[in-house]
């Protein structure tokens, strides 16, 4: 259940990554199609990324003491109670945004969109801090738990910042090897 | 005292008033003043890191800076629904009085107009239509910005134009004047002026839109500007600019002191409890013979706006 919840809240953010990346490229008024575009990219991007985390978790969990997956599920329970507030707080606010009148999306916009991006890393950061203080029954274990928390929680935090140089790559590759755009 | 601080953008790039050629700069001249406004390292660094060809700010490099810096702009523009809160006011003001076109004033990438030509686009033939035959021009010195705003009205088929132009001194009104984030690049004397030269172009009203001064403005911009801004320059003008915006008393007294002939009023002027509900304020302008039938106009959004006086 952990590691699923994990796997989701990760493709939840990246998906969100990817659209804030998108933002403020493109000056057209209508570009409905540019987002989803952008947003299903980033979506897959952020599929691969976990699919990797995922597998270099594995690899610890193998090569680690007995006990290392056991104590990884721990420290991801702590993980999503910071990641599930601040996701659920961000979700909520931002169905408050679309329905709202004026000034009821002035002030999710204001109060909870706008810092809570700009507090994203240090939350995820905090997050993996926090988690990675839970108490270790296999004190063994804990070392390998904390290299695959941290590899993982770094990955998801500097996503957005790959997706702009994974853009600029794009950008400077040849013509004939860019996807048109919407 | 030294003097104030300005926002980069406004001293890396600059033009001759009247001919509207563009000046070149020399990044030398631009760290001396900002050195004398004392406008710190971290600005000083954003300009040294600027390309030059022989001491002189490469123009290539700032418009294609200016273009990603507004497309920016224009996400935040976007977010807190900068269209819908000019046309709260200009549907009811283009309704009461004669006037048949729509000047942005400083349009930069020309948001606003776009959008209020794709608004239009969309509610013809509904109950929402309006403006109907009313022209949207959008004018701004920066010929870059300018080519990209026509370049992308005619992507998306939209009614409105574009023009590297003095807005005061166009032939054709009368006019609405429009603005939203640029009236407080203009302080003192210039702010005034800018109200004189808008009522003598033949202004029948203005709504220029700017960013509430209040306790937290400063802050919120930071958040915003770190959070969603790609550009340093953004960022640090982004600031600025809330730092530097004028509050409600300094921008009536100087439209009225400019304009004497119209009559002005603050739109969601007050502060209030929770400045983050309205961060945005306007002054709005109206001849005095539409005053009366304006603010009937606005129905309960009257409420809003303070005595046109």
């Amino acid at each position: 259940m952990i590691p699923a919840l994990l796997v989701g809240l990760a493709l939840v953010d990246l998906a969100f990554a990817a659209f804030r990346d998108a933002a403020g490229r493109d000056g057209r008024i209508r570009k409905r199609a540019f987002y989803i575009d952008a947003v299903v990219r980033g979506t897959a991007i952020g599929a691969a990324l976990v699919a990797l985390l995922g597998a270099l978790t594995a690899a610890v969990v193998m090569l680690g003491p007995p006990g290392t997956y056991a104590d990884l599920v721990r420290i991801g329970g702590r993980m999503v109670l910071v990641y599930g507030t601040y996701a659920t707080l961000v979700l909520a606010t931002l169905g408050v945004y679309f329905v709202g009148s004026g000034d009821v999306r002035a002030f999710a916009t204001v109060a909870v969109l706008g810092p809570f991006t700009w507090l994203r890393v240090p939350v995820v950061l905090a997050g993996a801090l926090w988690a990675s203080l839970a108490p270790a029954e296999v004190p063994a274990a804990r070392p390998w738990a904390l290299v695959a928390t941290f590899v993982c929680a770094v990955a998801v935090a500097t996503a957005e910042r790959a997706f702009g140089w994974l853009r600029a790559l794009g950008a400077r590759a040849p013509r004939e090897l860019r996807r048109p755009r919407a | 005292m030294p003097p104030e601080r300005v926002e980069i953008t406004d001293l890396i790039i600059d033009y001759d008033p009247e001919t509207l050629a563009r000046k070149p700069v020399r990044k030398d001249d631009v760290l001396a003043a900002m050195a004398e406004r004392r406008m710190g390292r971290r600005a000083a660094r954003i300009v040294a890191g600027l390309p030059d060809v022989g001491g002189v700010l490469d123009e290539a490099h700032l418009d294609a800076l200016f273009v990603r810096i507004h497309a920016e702009l224009q996400r935040l523009n976007e977010e807190f629904r900068q269209g819908e809160r000019l046309l709260m006011l200009l549907e009811p003001m283009l309704r009461v009085s004669s006037a048949q076109r729509v000047v942005d004033v400083g349009c930069g990438l020309g948001y606003v107009v776009r959008w209020l030509a794709a608004h239009r686009q969309s509610a013809r033939g509904t109950a929402r239509a309006w403006g109907d035959g009313v022209e949207l021009l959008g004018c701004d010195y920066n010929r870059a910005l300018v080519t990209e705003a026509q370049r992308l009205a005619e992507v998306e088929a939209l009614e409105c134009a574009f023009r590297v132009a003095n807005a005061f001194r166009l032939r054709e009104q009368p006019a609405v004047f429009t603005s939203s984030g640029v009236i407080h690049h203009f302080r003192g004397d210039a702010l005034a002026a800018v109200f004189r030269a808008q009522a003598e172009s033949g202004a029948v009203a203005c709504i220029h839109f700017d960013i509430k001064p209040s306790w937290v403005a400063p802050m919120g911009a930071y958040v915003f500007h770190e959070a969603r801004m790609r550009e340093r320059v953004s960022r640090h003008d982004g600031v600025l600019s809330a730092v530097r915006a004028h509050p409600a008393a300094t921008l009536l007294q100087a439209a009225r002191a400019g304009a004497p002939e119209m009559v002005f009023a603050m739109f969601d002027g007050a502060v209030g409890f929770l400045p983050i509900l309205r961060v945005m304020h306007a002054v709005v302008g109206v001849r005095r013979e539409h005053a009366a039938a304006f603010r009937g106009a606005l129905g309960p959004l009257g409420a809003r706006l303070s005595e046109l006086s």
